[in-house]
């Protein structure tokens, strides 16, 4: 086997993982071949080292910050959602119009006068619903008699060319 | 109850990637935020410390793309190390302290696959089948990424030995 085959099978043999003749072969070019050898023993003492390094405690510090995470996350992300919901867009807009229209209304020094202005519309306003409805029923009427002389005239104009071909 | 239990593990993992301190802490907390907000995505089928640990190492990894940590220095390794285990002489005590701080500082020289990879597997002892199921890859994946770093690390290792005693 070369060395650099040798080297791909360290990591598993120091894991006892390859089969007995891939261990043989190994051991044998070990024994033989100073470079390899000590690679072996680097890596032992790596595998060695990594295994001594301590598992640190966490700092009360830490901890003390990591308490605090979820309610600080939480209630920060609630406030927002409800702000930030596009859905309430329109909703707010229109409340925000509605209560200019009330504050204007309600705090203006001539509250009589818009009152009474605002009477004077609604009356306007009636009024002219009135007119639209005397129109609608003259239109009606018109259109009544309008037919009913239309059908008279078709009559008559039967009978009159009913008796021309008597003759 | 997550917190107390996690924790550690999560702190542990994000220092031995990155090697700075702080830098670890920071990590913690975000991670621990990322996981409030997303605990609901959790399916409670699976087994949630894998889950946690996977979300864990994918932020971990995409934070150190981001910030680019390996053109940083690692922590310097006596500083939070110093705990440890004893030797039988102090001459031992010396060569093994020397080789860990190699080691503490080679982890930088692997990519950041490859050394969760080895940091999972050397450093916090887990099983083989625990790390696929972590990084969400085959178990012949996670084998030969071990392998390559361990070979990695052995090589560094060994580079460093012999041009200390060349000088």
């Amino acid at each position: 086997m070369t060395c650099e085959k040798i080297e791909e099978l360290l990591s598993p043999y120091l894991e006892d993982e390859l089969g007995s003749q891939e261990k043989v072969a190994i051991e044998n070019h070990l024994k033989t071949c100073p470079n390899c050898s000590s690679l072996f023993s680097c890596m032992e003492e790596a595998k060695k080292s990594l295994g001594d390094f301590p598992e640190l405690e966490v700092r009360q510090n830490l901890l003390k910050k990591l308490y605090s995470l979820p309610g600080k996350k939480k209630e920060f992300k609630i406030s927002l959602d409800f702000l930030l919901r596009p859905s309430l867009q329109p909703v707010f807009a229109v409340a925000s119009l509605f209560l200019i229209l009330f504050s204007f209304y309600n705090f203006h020094p001539d509250k009589h006068s818009i009152n009474k202005s605002i009477d004077k519309q609604i009356h306007l306003g009636y009024s002219k619903i009135e007119k639209l409805y005397t129109k609608a029923d003259f239109y009606k009427d018109n259109l009544i008699s309008l037919k009913e002389n239309f059908l008279d005239s078709l009559q008559q104009k039967k009978s009159d060319f009913l008796s021309e071909d008597e003759y | 109850m997550l917190i107390n239990t996690y924790s550690k593990k999560i702190f542990n993992m994000a220092y031995q990637f990155s090697g700075i301190y702080q830098e670890a802490e920071d990590l913690t907390q975000d991670i621990f935020a990322k996981l409030f907000n997303t605990l609901s995505k959790y399916d409670s089928e699976k087994n949630f410390t894998a889950w946690l640990l996977t979300l864990a190492k994918n932020y971990i990894i995409d934070e150190y793309r981001r910030t680019k940590w390996e053109k940083t220095k690692r922590d310097d390794f006596e500083e939070y190390f110093l705990a440890s285990p004893t030797y039988d002489s102090p001459e031992n005590a010396v060569i093994r302290k020397e080789s860990k701080r190699l080691i503490w500082e080679s982890l930088n020289h692997l990519s950041s696959e490859i050394r969760i990879a080895v940091i999972l597997r050397d450093i916090q002892g887990k099983k083989y089948e625990e790390i696929a199921e972590i990084m969400s890859l085959p178990l012949g994946t996670i084998k030969s990424r071990v392998n390559r770093g361990r070979l990695q690390l052995a090589k560094i290792l060994k580079e460093k030995k012999e041009r200390k005693y060349d000088m």
